[in-house]
This record gives structure tokens, sequence and C-alpha cells, in this order.
């Protein structure tokens, strides 16, 4: 702790401050460690800002293609990606742990060196795979989706359209080759400069309604927004260029997550911040919006837990981290607090989206199931591109549970009613990378389909429906034909969770294969 | 083709083509396949809002307070009730506790009988 504090003081030293003097108020921190206000915001944001030379050639060693390991409830499991990495460093965004394995002195050394850290998927080889020309596995599973009209995510690790785009030119290479193979791709993005640049956007003229971008915007001010998205363009950036896609044909939609209480909901001078940025989208063309409150990760490599820490700094909530935590499931690698904290901005968001008439999705799994179709994207249920989403996931499921609920007819569902085929035919450790030798021999037999299964059977999991939704999904029984539990919908309203009674002894009697 | 080959025929089993499987595939929908459920009892409930006069999980039961911690300690013991669980409610032991209230009764019985016996005889002396 000497060591660092010294540390802090040296830089403290070096570098102004006073940006950070309001928050100071509020943290307290500094004051404690008896530093000048202001001093662990600065060393933290020297962490957020760090930057790497791109060489002149990124190594095409990197395989961008895999399966979400969100597909349990993603109606758009494959995922692709074009570089190893982004230039953006969002304060909250996971792809940050890429370096969890890597200590900071590695990181250093490499930014020191000049070596170049990310790697690039090589076109040919995305053609290859668009050319249905592969033979292994994975690829065999992706075409059962894919060829019943399935649409891919682009962008689902790092920005598709961010500075790396811009030094290698990837996207231009390889938008022509989704629509020469007729490929529906959701892209993901903050890249409102790119994105404005008539070369980019003349890449979607020819097929425009083959695409569909999802901006990922969370904060409705620009200075703000500035500060938690390091690097990344400001929103009245991002709202142009979804204006100028929409105006091309390219559909567009909000991803309003990950929803920052303080941030996202309101600020001072701003009481209604949320509402004016989903009306600027509306404007701008988006016809759907994706909402999902933060979640925290546990896993934190420490420059994550740098990045958090100047997050909850810039919400003006230094102590989130440790509130958000007490009211979550301690089980949960990550963190997603309560529905009961949750529930009235949802509903609030939910109204004014439904108002301005756009499509409603929710990815966060509390309150998953109102989204309007089983897909958290927004995509509608009929639809020449966009309408092939995998039916074949947890978020279908609650869906249509909820629906038949309201109807007056309760359906019950057993894993044979979304057993998505895909899963059982690609290895556990092709989607979850086994992180032991030891967990490697546990897992090398089993089927990311059989991993889903145990999820589904195992109540106390909390990946499992029942903990996952909320208790919303409940466990009413076992069936016989098929030894797997049946769960039935039962809706939330606050003050439930303290009146559903889990008994933790008596699970192992309805686990799949044992014997009553 | 004669009744030998025809039996041969319907023991192979159909091998599935790639192309079959890929047909057999479906992700547009999910089904909604038949079920025979057997129903949890006291796994999952709604807790009651009065418990006064509702069967708990289907069944009988009892409540014993122990005024003494001794008296508890023996009794705890000797229905082997484990207290270690994270949630309370494990599964008691209540055979053991039947088997006992019908041997003291029998015990019971048995003495009045004999008491009764006994009774008898000295009645049928005296006389």
């Amino acid at each position: 702790m000497k060591g660092e504090t010294a540390k802090i003081r040296r830089r403290n030293d070096a570098r102004p401050n006073s940006d950070y003097i309001k928050i100071c108020k509020t943290c307290g921190i500094c004051g404690g460690l008896k530093l000048k206000p202001g001093t662990l915001c600065t060393s933290l944001r020297e962490e957020a800002a760090l930057s790497f030379k791109y060489p002149e050639t990124f190594p095409q060693t990197y395989d961008g293609s895999r399966f979400s390991s969100d597909a349990m409830d993603c109606a758009i499991p494959i995922a692709l990606d074009s570089h190893s990495g982004c230039s953006y460093n969002c304060l909250y965004c996971f792809s940050n742990n890429l370096f969890e394995r890597r200590s900071d002195p590695v990181i250093k050394s490499i930014q020191e060196s000049g070596a170049p850290l990310y790697r690039e998927w090589p076109t040919a080889k995305l053609e290859k795979f668009l050319a249905r020309e592969n033979r292994d596995k994975w690829s065999m599973a992706a075409y059962t989706l894919m060829d019943r009209g399935a649409p891919v995510q682009l962008g689902a690790l790092g920005d598709p359209f961010d500075e790396l785009e811009l030094h290698s030119g990837w996207a231009k290479k390889a938008i022509p080759l989704f629509i020469k193979y007729k490929q529906p791709v959701r892209i993901s993005t903050k890249g409102g400069i790119t994105l404005q640049r008539k070369d980019y956007l003349k890449l979607f003229e020819k097929s425009p309604e083959q695409f569909w971008v999802a901006w990922s915007i969370i904060c409705n001010d620009d200075e703000r927004i500035a500060r938690v998205d390091v690097k990344a363009p400001v929103t009245s950036e991002r709202l142009k260029a979804m204006k100028a896609l929409t105006n091309i044909g390219v559909r567009c939609s909000l991803r309003f997550r990950p929803f920052l209480p303080g941030l996202s909901d309101s600020y001072p001078g701003e009481p209604e911040a949320w509402r004016v940025l989903i009306e600027r989208a509306r404007e701008a063309g988006a016809e759907a919006v994706s909402f999902e409150f933060i979640f925290l990760d546990t896993r934190l490599s420490p420059r994550q837990r740098a990045m958090y820490q100047l997050m909850f700094r810039e919400m003006g909530r230094p102590d989130f981290g440790e509130w958000w935590n007490s009211h979550s499931n301690p089980k949960e690698t990550c963190r997603r607090a309560s529905r009961a904290i949750k529930y009235e901005m949802t509903m609030k968001v939910r109204e004014k989206v439904h108002e301005l008439g756009m499509r409603f999705g929710i990815s966060d799994p509390h309150f998953k199931e109102f989204n309007d179709t089983g897909c958290c994207c927004g995509f509608p249920e009929q639809d020449s591109w966009f309408g092939g989403w995998s039916r074949r996931q947890m978020t279908e499921v609650i869906v249509q549970a909820r629906k038949a609920y309201e109807r007056g007819e309760p359906r019950l569902f057993n894993y044979e009613d979304w057993k998505p085929a895909w899963a059982h035919m690609i290895p556990l450790n092709n989607v979850e990378p086994a992180r032991s030798w030891h967990a490697y021999r546990r897992k090398k037999f089993k089927t990311y389909g059989d991993a889903l299964r145990d999820k589904w059977n195992n109540p106390l999991d909390p990946r499992g429906p029942y903990l996952y939704f909320g208790k919303v999904l409940v466990p009413m029984g076992r069936d016989l034909n098929t030894g797997d539990l049946v769960y039935e919908y039962q809706p939330w309203y606050p003050g439930k969770e303290s009146k559903t009674i889990y008994r933790d002894t008596g699970y192992r009697d309805l686990r799949v294969g044992e014997e009553r | 083709m004669s009744d030998k080959d025809k039996k041969k025929d319907k023991k192979k089993e159909k091998r599935l083509l790639p192309s079959d499987y890929q047909r057999k595939i479906k992700y547009g929908s999910l089904d909604n396949t038949p079920k025979r459920i057997e129903r949890t009892q006291g796994r999952f409930f709604e807790f009651p809002e009065d418990m006064k006069g509702f069967p708990f999980q289907e069944r009988e039961f009892l409540v014993f307070y122990f005024d003494v911690p001794e008296d508890y300690e023996i009794v705890r013991e000797f229905f082997e009730v484990p207290t270690k669980a994270s949630v309370s409610h494990p599964e008691l032991d209540t055979e053991k506790l039947i088997r006992l209230v019908r041997l003291i009764r029998s015990v019971k019985e048995a003495k009045e009988a004999k008491a009764r016996e006994r009774g008898n005889g000295e009645d049928t002396a005296a006389e």
C-alpha cells in the first residue's frame, strides 16, 4: 500500500487534477489517503487512456468467429469480430478483461515495445466461412442456423468501426462479402465518426436492408459520455451517423445499455436525460430500443478494476460497487442487483418506447419476459431479412410463457421444448473455454447442449432459469418422459422475492438420472 | 424380396444422412412436447398468507418448543436432526418418531394389560 501511495504521489506531482474536485467531495478516498484531491482519478484515467501503436498491418492470425457465451438466451448466437480487441476504452466494457491473463507489466511492455497487441481475422477466412466451405464442427453447427436465414452479429467483442477499422479497412472488404452471400448482419457499434464517412456509407448502398446497426449509447450528454466511453465518438456524432444510415435504408436501433444510474437516467441540469435520448434516437430513425442495466463483473483484471472505480466516480456514486453487490446474488459472476431496484426505471423506459411506436427489447435477465418479441435486439417476428432469428433459446421461452399466462392459458416448458440443435453439435470447450487442465478434462466429453441441459435442471445454478430470470420461471415438477424439470411462469411483483421459499436440501431429488 | 430379407431390412437401423438431419432441425418455433409431470412437493411454493389451518407440504406436521436447551439437544441427537444446513427444515427422521411412539404405546398397553390381569387375579383369589 505504501508503494502504491508513493507511486500515486509521483503522478500527483506531475499532473493537474482540478477536473475531479467536485467528485472528490462525494468520494473522499483521496482525502482519507492524505492525497491531493483528484489524485486517484487522475491515475485511473491514465489507465483508461492506455493506447497502443498499430503496426502497418495487423497479424492475420485471429479467428473472429464463435458462438456467444450468452447463446443460452440469445436469438443471434453466431458472433463475429474483425479484430481481437477494441480501440475504444469504455469503462464498463468486459473486453477490457482480454487482459485478464496478462499482468499489467506485460501490457506495459507490449505498449512500450510497440509490438502489435491486436490481431485481425483474414477476410479470406470470412469468405470461406460464408461460402459454407468449412467442415469443422463449429462451422457445421453455425451453418444449420445460417441456412435458415439466421442473422449473425458483428462486433460482439470489439467495435467493428473503431480506430482499428480506420487503420486496416477490414469492413471495406467484409461488407461486400456479406452482400455477396446474402447474409443478414446485425452490427453493434459506437463508430459515429467512421460511419458518417461517404466511403463507408457507400458500402451499404447495394443492399442496405440486409444490415441492422445497433447503436450503443448510454448518456445523452456529450461531455459526460466522453469521460465514460473513452476515445469513442460522442452521442451527437453517433446519432448523426444513425441518421445518415437510416437515410440510405439501413435499419437502426438504440442499444441503451449498460444503463448507468447517475449518467443514463439523470444528472444535474437534465432530470429526464433518458427520455430525451430515446426521443433523439427515434428522430434519427431508430425502430427499436434494447435496454439493460449495468452488471458488474467479479473476475476483474487490475485494469478493469481501475476502470470500474473511475466509472463509479463519473456516476457520482463512488460507493456504487459495494451498494450494487450488496443487492446481488453473491453466487453470480455478473452481479445484476435485484428486480426491485430496477423495476421502476425499466417500466418507465418500456412505456416511453411504446409511446414512440418503437419495439422494446430487454437483454437484462431481470424483466426479460417484457420483451416484445423473443429477440432482445428488438427484431420483429416477421421480416424478410431479420425475421429468421433463432426461437430455440430461453428468451423466447420466457416471452411465450408470459404471453400464454396473460392469455389465460398457462403453458409448461421442459428442455425438449426449446433444445437448440446446434448446441448439441459442438463441444462445450468450444463455447466456454476451460480455464484449467482439470476443468478441461471434466468437460471434454460434454457438448454445449449438455451444459445448457444441466443448467436447466439445476435451480440453484445462477445461470439456471429460476435464478437467472429472477424467480419468474419456477420449477413445478419433473417430466417423467424426459427426466427434465418442467417450469411454469409466475409473474413478478414487488415483494415476491421474500415470499418465495426455496428449500436448499431438497433439490438433489430432482436431478436428472438419479433415482428418487 | 423374401421374408428373411424383409426381417433383416426391418432390423436395420435407418441411418440419417446429413441432409435428413438438416431437415429435422428447426429453429423457427418452440415445441410443446407431451409431458408426464411428477409434481414436487414443497420444493417451491408460495408461502401462505395465514399458516393456521393450512396443510404444510400437503402433509400433517407438528412443532415442538423447548424451554431447556439440554432437552432440545437430547431430542435433536436422538432423532439425528442436522442443523448445519443453510436453510432450516431438513428432512426429519419421522419414521423413528413414529416407531418410538408406537413402542411406548405398546409398552404402556402391555403394562395396563398386566395390571388388569393382576387385578382380575386378585379379585378371583378374594372370591
